[in-house]
């Protein structure tokens, strides 16, 4: 087994992944939908670096997880974005399942590219 | 470090973690020379922290030795290459000497101190708790975390840095004193290879491919080889399972196909590559009509989705990815578009019109797979989607006897399957609407495709306009120009490297 830590998820850790997933999820929705109004090819990116945050992070989850309710009130895609980094700080890595440091990779990739 | 420092190992770990983070997040700013001189004491303080935790395999029976277990064999392979890196990076021009990175060194320095409190409080031999090795693993986990976001920064950095030298040697063709694109595109190799070592250690599976190093392609090759991958895969996909989250990735990541071919097809046509006149009247807009319908059936397929099963197929979401990556590079600059200059310096313009006749085939066939899928009758959506969407197509079909007064005389989903919002089969005339709209995503992208045949003859002309003897200065880049050495002779070309 090549695992640094075969350490079982923490619930509260693999509770608060659910959130990320739904902030991305959000943030995703959100994107595109302003994406509907506006031609900028770059709003198209983020809404699909977004779908595959929110992909990645569902991929840590339990099959069936719900990634639209509850939804979050807040409306813009990028503070969504930041939002969901900053909860992946609340635990620590290794209480999160393995592969999660893949996700905090293309979030901070994703904040580096959109957010100003 | 001073002895007024009361922090833990574990805090001292967490802040590294916080550090290679805020890296990541402000890798544009920051000096890829700086970073990689730094790395390779980070990666030094990673192994020697990991050799003073405790062993986690058991004792041999006759020497007390303790073998070290794949996860540390792995860092000591991690720091042999870095220290590899750094030995052959000795005494060349870059990243020459100069200043440390100050946020790699807080790392390196948490590193060192988390050592040193290690050293100082461990006993001989200690036969472990649960607790403490539980302990043990996390801090392991921790420092191959920190590895691999750390290496991913640098990596981004030493990258940029390798693609602002090649436009730089593009447009001067040679570079400075001190400038080296063949060592910025080595250390960019070496250190993805790096990263990719720590994540599949972090993900548990051994690495499949670091017999050789990997390579960053030229940007134009990259997007090709992405755009065919993706083409290959979606077809997969969609052959092998019939799922509305799929069908949405599938969707959004044409629209973001179309939205790089619209930028690259204005740069071409900008610069004389693609005839003006037919990019404007003719193909642009048959390109963005078809991105718009792309978006309309996404947003259908997201409606569709039920909440439970947004997770989409990992080898899709993987040709995405790349896909996403490759148009990324090409056509943006931080937040915006990049300009047309740094666009035409990236990639070779005059393969353009080829490219677009592949991504229009491409779109065409994706969209009757799409419309396919709306005829399957294993098609189900998510049960308040469904129900909204059978009320609006009977509402616009006045001579439905199913509907009166605007309001359907039967339920078309039950009430449980609302609430939980679960997927259920496609009522008739909501399949109907469906494969309408798909049907008209394939008419548009018939007109996008034929629109693109034009691009021939443009080609042709154009060809025929250099032989006789009138070149564009502005054409972008030969793609001779933009290979990396490594591919086209396999030594530095003249005037390529000091």
């Amino acid at each position: 087994m090549m695992s640094a830590d075969q350490r079982p998820t923490d619930p509260d850790a693999a509770n608060s992944l659910g959130t990320v997933a739904r902030l991305l999820a959000r943030a995703s929705d959100l994107a595109w939908d302003q994406a509907a109004t506006n031609p900028d090819p770059v709003l198209r990116l983020l809404g699909l670096g977004l779908d595959l945050a929110t992909s990645q992070a569902l991929e840590l989850l339990p099959a069936g997880t719900d990634a639209d309710q509850p939804a979050p009130a807040e409306t813009d895609p990028l503070k969504l974005l930041r939002a969901a980094e900053e909860l992946t700080r609340l635990y620590r890595i290794e209480d999160f399942p393995p592969g999660t440091s893949h996700l905090i990779a293309t979030i901070c990739d994703l904040l580096n590219e959109h957010a100003p | 470090m001073t002895g007024r420092d009361k922090r833990s190992v574990g805090e001292l770990l967490l802040e590294s973690d916080h550090m290679a983070r805020s890296i990541l997040m402000d890798v544009d700013e920051m000096d890829a020379a700086m970073m990689l001189r730094t790395w390779g004491e980070v990666v030094q303080a990673a192994g020697e922290l990991w050799q003073a935790l405790p062993p986690v395999t058991p004792p041999q029976p006759l020497t007390g030795e303790h073998l070290p277990d794949s996860t540390d064999l792995a860092i000591q392979q991690l720091a042999a290459r870095s220290e590899a890196m750094h030995r052959t990076g000795r005494g060349r021009a870059w990243p020459g000497d100069g200043p440390a990175d100050e946020r790699l060194l807080r790392i390196a320095e948490s590193f060192a101190r988390a050592a040193d409190l290690i050293s100082r409080h461990a006993t001989a031999s200690p036969p472990l708790s649960e607790p403490e090795q539980r302990d043990l693993q996390a801090a392991r986990t921790r420092i191959m975390h920190t590895l691999y976001i750390g290496s991913h920064g640098v990596a981004v950095a030493v990258g940029q840095r390798a693609r602002e030298l090649e436009m730089k040697m593009a447009a001067r063709g040679a570079l400075t004193s001190g400038d080296s694109l063949r060592h910025s595109r080595a250390a960019h190799a070496r250190l993805t290879a790096f990263e990719q070592h720590a994540g599949a250690v972090l993900k548990g599976t051994y690495p499949r491919a670091l017999a050789g190093e990997h390579r960053e392609p030229p940007a134009a090759t990259r997007l090709a080889h992405a755009l065919a991958s993706w083409d290959i895969q979606a077809h997969r996909t969609l052959t092998r399972r019939l799922n509305t989250a799929d069908l949405m990735l599938t969707a959004r990541t044409q629209s973001v196909v179309l939205a790089a071919c619209t930028t690259l097809t204005r740069v071409a046509a900008d610069v004389g590559q693609l005839d003006r006149q037919q990019y404007t009247t003719r193909l642009s807009p048959a390109v963005e009509t078809s991105q718009e319908r792309w978006e309309t059936m996404a947003r259908l397929w997201k409606d569709l989705t039920p909440p439970h099963s947004r997770r989409v197929d990992t080898d899709l979401a993987r040709a995405a990815l790349e896909t996403r990556a490759a148009v990324h590079e090409l056509i943006s600059d931080g937040t915006t578009i990049a300009h047309a200059s740094a666009i035409a310096q990236r990639t070779d313009l005059s393969r353009i019109g080829r490219l677009t006749q592949q991504v229009l085939a491409t779109n065409l066939d994706l969209a009757h797979a799409t419309h396919d899928a709306t005829t399957n009758p294993e098609l189900t959506g998510a049960a308040r989607a469904v129900n909204a969407l059978a009320i609006a197509t009977r509402r616009h079909d006045p001579r439905d006897v199913q509907t009166r007064d605007d309001s359907p005389l039967a339920a078309w989903v039950t009430p449980r399957d609302l609430l939980a919002n679960r997927a259920v089969p496609l009522p008739d005339h909501v399949r109907s609407s469906l494969t309408a709209a798909a049907g008209s995503l394939v008419d548009a992208n018939m007109t996008a495709m034929s629109a693109a045949a034009s691009l021939d003859h443009v080609s042709a002309q154009d060809s025929q306009t250099r032989q006789n003897g009138e070149p564009s200065a502005r054409r972008g880049r030969a793609l001779q120009d933009r290979l990396p050495n490594s591919m086209s002779t396999g030594r530095p070309a003249s005037r390529c490297e000091r």
